[in-house]
């Protein structure tokens, strides 16, 4: 049983709803059965996190506790979701896992760069999906210490 | 006797009324032979050489004594002895009572004056200034004792004769001077006049020309009267015009340059001549002497070449513009290849995703919905998609190798080799395959695009030795035609060498993908990698004995 605390949220940013659906039954699968939020574009994103806009005012408490983030989004792309978040204080410690198709060497590093925490490419084999999904749930909510909270 | 002042009177006035010098001296030895009673009279002048002495005109009482003259004349005058040479230079008369006491080495003609019965002799020298300009002979067939007054008589008339003589030769000199100088004029009016470079005279106050030169009149068209009726003015654009009264108001005397003008032909084309000039008085007028050249044609010829370097100029820009034109659109090209392959592999393996998660899905939640066969097919639907996953990620990494820049360094290939074999083991620990790789095979090559390179051909023959016994992988290298040439050889299920061509295209395969799974884009992606190292690749094999792969590296190849 790989379960997480249920106070631990996951945002989930896609914005195709095949992944969308696929992920959170791989996260079923997988027995993650932590909140899953989800939102559809890097600007939605950028607004929950960092508590803009309708997002005003939230509490740090209800902060998600690891960020799914693909890379192609509209509006704002994946990679500028994520300079943004390590450019605030607020964000600069959130774990942040690259979900995508793309295993171009240029995204890989970019994202490295831009300090995400792991990247995962999505394999076309569900089954795969699955056991990875269940790997990340098991690392970033589970055995991972996170950063003190300030 | 006649009155000797009548005579030198007479002689005076006959003297001053000849133009020329031969009657002149011919009247005064006449005149003294007579009045003295001689019988031969001669006047030695200067040769025409300038040098010599030489009888210039005689006078005989008798004619008989003609001969005495023409026989003797020849012989009168030697260079350093003689009568005469010595009255010419001693420049003293002499008068010998008989001749027949005078050494015959010094009277010259004493075999004709014996046989003719001349005597007595007198020599006057005529002498104007320091010079000498005849010596007055006369001889008698008798004896005669010296006569100071017919000396004297002599002296005075020769005075005369000399003062005729010295203004002849002044007169003759004035005349050849006067030649010489018309002929210098000349030779220096025809340098002027045929001169082959364009010349003026032109007056430095009025600005007008005073004389101009045939080459002139030919380069600017005007005739000698136009040209004659012009100021140099005339001939300049009207913008210069200022600037030329400026230049000849500073002109040096002497001679100088004044550069490069602009001159207006007649016809009003515009000439471009380099002047030269300098200060003369033509006329009693205060002029310049100008030399004009004709620079147009130097000037057109540095233009044209000026044009021509613009132009060559300008071609290389445009090539280079090209150049940076194509570059950009191959840019443009690769850029959007990379897109395309980009979205690729994001957008065409997101439905791939979703096809195997539903269908995996759908076996897992409705497994009781279907039938054998039904879940059969979705299992086809998840083989089939994993396929294409497989392909596009294939193609990507061919189009990644098109696109990597090469790094060629130093690459142990043997290292490589053996590094994939293990990873082969490693994900088949089942598989007993003899490898034979050499301790070490140097190459020059970009190491990660060898790293693929053998991953393929290793991978390639691991999968078609999967059935043959004993199977052998082999890497080796041989030197060929002065270049290394590399060999991955294995005895597995080989090829049939007609379809060999077909080997390297992306998507042709030569077996099932039930004998041997694959997608057919690694050799392809070999071809690639060799060609981006300048080399060959080339394949031999026969079906079920083996195959061998050959390859070259291109150029820094040890």
């Amino acid at each position: 049983m790989t379960r997480g605390d249920g106070n631990k949220t996951i945002l989930l940013v896609e914005d195709n709803p095949d992944d969308v659906e696929l992920t959170l039954r791989a996260f079923e699968q997988a027995n993650v059965a932590n909140e899953v939020r989800v939102v559809g574009d890097g600007a939605a994103a950028l607004e929950l996190l960092l508590a803009r806009g309708e997002h005003e005012g939230r509490e740090r408490g209800d902060d998600p506790q690891l960020v799914l983030l693909d890379l192609k989004l509209p509006r704002v792309s994946g990679l500028d979701v994520l300079r943004e978040l390590r450019s605030h204080e607020r964000t600069q410690l959130l774990p942040v896992v690259v979900l995508t198709s793309s295993q171009e060497e240029r995204d890989v590093v970019e994202s490295y760069r831009l300090g995400a925490n792991s990247y995962v490419r999505k394999p076309v084999d569900f089954a795969e999906f699955v056991e990875a999904t269940r790997q990340l749930g098991l690392y970033w909510l589970v055995l991972n210490v996170g950063a003190p909270e300030r | 006797m006649a009155d000797p002042l009548q005579f030198l009177l007479d002689i005076a006035h006959r003297v001053q009324t000849r133009e020329e010098l031969e009657p002149a001296l011919r009247e005064l030895v006449e005149g003294l032979a007579r009045l003295q009673g001689w019988d031969v009279g001669e006047a030695w002048v200067l040769g025409g050489d300038g040098k010599t002495i030489a009888i210039g005109t005689s006078w005989l009482r008798d004619e008989a004594l003609d001969a005495f003259v023409r026989d003797s004349a020849g012989r009168g005058y030697q260079p350093d002895r003689g009568i005469v040479r010595r009255v010419w230079e001693g420049q003293r008369a002499v008068w010998y009572h008989d001749l027949a006491i005078v050494d015959r080495k010094e009277f010259l003609r004493w075999e004709a004056a014996e046989r003719y019965g001349l005597h007595a002799g007198a020599l006057v020298p005529i002498v104007a200034g320091e010079r000498t300009l005849a010596v007055l002979l006369f001889f008698a067939t008798e004896t005669r004792e010296r006569d100071e007054q017919a000396l004297r008589l002599m002296r005075a008339a020769s005075a005369q004769v000399a003062w005729l003589l010295e203004r002849r030769v002044q007169i003759d000199a004035r005349h050849r001077d006067q030649a010489l100088l018309a002929a210098s004029e000349g030779s220096f009016r025809s340098l002027f006049a045929e001169n082959p470079l364009p010349m003026w005279v032109y007056d430095t106050t009025t600005f007008a020309f005073l004389e101009v030169n045939e080459a002139a009149i030919d380069l600017y068209g005007f005739s000698r009267e136009e040209f004659l009726d012009r100021t140099i003015l005339d001939v300049r654009p009207p913008e210069d015009r200022q600037a030329l009264i400026e230049a000849v108001k500073s002109e040096r005397p002497q001679l100088s340059r004044s550069g490069s003008w602009r001159h207006l032909a007649a016809d009003g084309r515009v000439l471009d001549v380099d002047v030269t000039s300098h200060a003369t008085t033509f006329e009693g007028r205060e002029a310049r002497l100008v030399v004009a050249r004709d620079i147009g044609q130097q000037l057109r010829a540095e233009r044209e070449e000026e044009r021509q370097r613009g132009q060559l100029e300008r071609q290389a820009e445009e090539l280079e513009r090209r150049v940076a034109e194509r570059t950009a659109q191959l840019t443009a090209v690769n850029r959007e290849l990379e897109g395309f392959t980009y979205s690729v592999s994001h957008d065409l393996r997101a439905p791939l995703r979703a096809i195997d998660g539903f269908s995996l899905a759908l076996l897992e939640d409705r497994a009781d919905a279907l039938d054998e066969r039904g879940r059969h097919y979705l299992e086809r639907v998840r083989a089939a998609t994993q396929r294409m996953g497989l392909l596009i990620d294939d193609l990507l990494a061919l189009s990644r190798v098109g696109r990597v820049a090469v790094e060629r360094r130093e690459v142990d290939l043997a290292e490589v080799a053996r590094g994939v074999l293990l990873e082969l083991q490693e994900l088949e620990p089942e598989r007993v395959v003899e490898a034979v790789v050499p301790p070490t095979l140097p190459a020059a090559a970009d190491r990660s695009l060898m790293a693929v390179l053998l991953h393929n051909l290793l991978a390639n023959a691991w999968k078609f030795t999967s059935k043959t016994d004993r199977a052998r992988i082999e890497l080796g290298a041989e030197r060929l035609d002065g270049e290394m040439a590399y060999t991955v050889r294995d005895n597995g299920a080989g090829f049939d060498m007609r379809y060999a061509e077909r080997l390297f295209a992306p998507f042709q395969r030569l077996h099932t993908v039930d004998e041997f799974p694959g997608t057919g884009v690694g050799l392809a992606t070999v071809r690639r990698i060799v060609q981006r190292h300048g080399g060959r690749l080339w394949a031999d094999g026969e079906v079920g004995r083996g195959a061998a792969f050959h390859f070259t590296l291109g150029e820094g190849t040890p």
